[in-house]
């Protein structure tokens, strides 16, 4: 009795399907190919380019909404970071808020050359309750640096046994690899069952704008307000604009998280994310995560490359006020 | 006789392939089984990233992307922004948006040489500009180009060659003048028995 997890998916011949005989195989290959999805299918949670100023000389701080895995999946982080002058370490430290901030990875000790880019990967597991991601990079001596990006996804190794959070179970061949065994209802539609629950379960990042988020409002490198022309109440300020595609999809929903802060009490309404020429959501900048459900409807709908332009706005309810985004993700899953 | 990858409508619950217990044994019920695997193993959206690729020591962004099994050619769209006092004062299109593209290594390094960065027109004119931290801002979407072209001489408008596995890869992007970034698959394996 073995829970195979293939590091490759074994590809079943269309003539294998032809006339299979009733025998294990192709259908514990396929079942087996389910299991290796659990292990390699990794759409990202998140990738996201900070906006953030260069040449930092003190730590940076990101926190961005998270919807993980309900299986407290071990994801893989690579973060990619362009040193300045001087050969002070680097450090990466990533916290997930669950009620409260608890450290999953933290280093002080990754080599940082003058003037080179950096690529720290690591692991670290995300539990399923946590709501947000907090980054932390900093630089022994304060010697500069800039924080270029992080993209974090799936990587939890072999199947193991047992039914998981999200419906996945993985396939042990006791059953089918005994002589003249069975091939029962169950395992066929275990197949698509657990390929299903694994699309369901890991939301896949469709868009992220990260600017810094450390109770420092000055550290924010684009704020809403009079150096970006929002000199009036609701005037709308671009702050982000790029495509995102979902492949084959003509009409879905995603659901969008946004943290933003006011330097007046909590502004109502004024950060706005939409599809161009379509639907939009509005947060409130209160300092928590807020969230909302947006309806695309795609260009090239149906197609491999089905997109939709994506649009982020900020604005200010009164002149003279500042509005902070922290970050604005959003998260789709086949199926919605 | 080739094997392309499936594509499958995604419900939302569970898809049941036999509902009674006393199915016959056909052939359809695995073919099915098997496509909604394989399809899945495929199916990845790819994010709109939003960011200030203009300011000062933020002209080049690194970033990973994860390909999706199967891919053999990508595009890439790209926003840029310009502001300008007067269009009609405007000295001229902006450098073009380069892109350099590699399977991910530890290390942080891009061997890419210079042939192969792919560069785009950036499709705007005046002084490049955060969105809206110009005024009066303006911006455009442009997509890479469609020109097949996987041994370059010199560096052009031309699609993303990737792995084209079975499995998903990692891949490491170099940037330059851009303000948002989106990837599409725009050609997969044709046979899957060959990856």
């Amino acid at each position: 009795m073995t829970i195979t997890t293939p590091s490759a998916p074994v590809v079943v011949a269309e003539a294998d399907l032809l006339l299979p005989a009733a025998d294990a195989d192709p259908l514990q290959t396929i079942l087996e190919n389910a299991n290796h999805a659990w292990a390699y299918y990794a759409p990202p949670l998140l990738v996201g380019v900070y906006t953030v100023a260069s040449g930092l000389t003190r730590n940076a701080v990101f926190q961005v909404p998270i919807v993980p895995s309900a299986d407290d999946l071990t994801y893989r982080f690579e973060h990619h970071v362009l040193t300045g002058t001087g050969t002070g370490n680097l450090g990466v430290t990533v916290e997930e808020y669950d009620g409260g901030w608890t450290s999953i990875h933290t280093t002080t000790t990754i080599t940082a050359a003058a003037s080179s880019w950096i690529e720290y990967r690591h692991t670290a597991t995300i539990s399923d309750t946590a709501t947000k991601l907090r980054i932390t990079y900093s630089r022994a001596g304060f010697d500069p640096y800039t924080p270029h990006s992080v993209t974090v996804y799936p990587e939890p190794g072999a199947a193991t046994t047992g039914t998981q959070a999200s419906g996945f179970e993985a396939f042990d061949d006791g059953l089918l690899s005994a002589t003249g065994a069975p091939i029962t209802t169950e395992h066929v539609n275990r197949a698509a069952s657990n390929m299903h629950a694994l699309m369901r379960d890991r939301r896949q990042c469709v868009a992220a704008f990260i600017q810094e988020d450390d109770s420092t409002p000055s550290n924010v490198l684009h704020d809403v307000g009079n150096a970006s022309h929002a000199t009036a109440a609701d005037v709308r300020v671009l702050y982000g604009r790029a495509v995102a595609t979902l492949p084959w999809q003509t009409e879905t929903s995603i659901d969008v998280y946004c943290i933003a802060t006011h330097d007046h009490t909590s502004a109502s309404n004024v950060v706005r994310f939409g599809q161009a020429n379509g639907g939009e959501v509005a947060f409130d900048a209160d300092g928590t995560v807020e969230s909302d459900t947006l309806t695309l409807y795609l260009d090239r709908a149906g197609a491999l490359d089905a997109g939709a332009e994506l649009v982020l706005q900020g604005s200010i309810p009164a002149a003279g006020q500042t509005t902070y985004i922290h970050a604005v993700v959003a998260y789709w899953r086949p199926g919605d | 006789m080739r094997k392309p990858p499936h594509v499958a409508a995604w419900p939302s619950t569970a898809p049941t392939i036999i509902d009674t217990p006393t199915a016959p044994a056909l052939v359809e019920f695995l073919a099915a089984a098997d496509s909604y695997v394989m399809a899945g193993l495929g199916c990845y959206a790819q994010p709109a990233l939003m960011f200030d690729g203009t300011s000062s020591g933020l002209a080049t962004r690194r970033v990973a992307f994860v390909v999706p099994p199967y891919s053999e050619r990508m595009r890439a769209w790209v926003t840029r922004g310009g502001g300008v006092v007067d269009f009609v004062q405007a000295t001229g299109a902006q450098n073009d948006t380069t892109i350099s593209a590699e399977s991910s290594t530890a290390g942080g390094t891009l061997p890419a040489t210079a042939a192969e960065i792919i560069t785009t027109p950036p499709g705007v004119v005046g002084v490049s500009a955060y969105l809206g931290t110009a005024a009066p801002w303006h911006s455009v979407i442009t997509r890479t180009g469609d020109e097949d072209d996987a041994s370059p001489s010199a560096a052009k408008d031309r699609l993303l060659e990737m792995a084209g596995a079975l499995t998903p890869t990692v891949e490491l992007m170099e940037i330059g003048a851009a303000q948002g970034f989106g990837l599409s698959v725009v050609r997969r394996s044709k046979d899957l028995e060959t990856l």
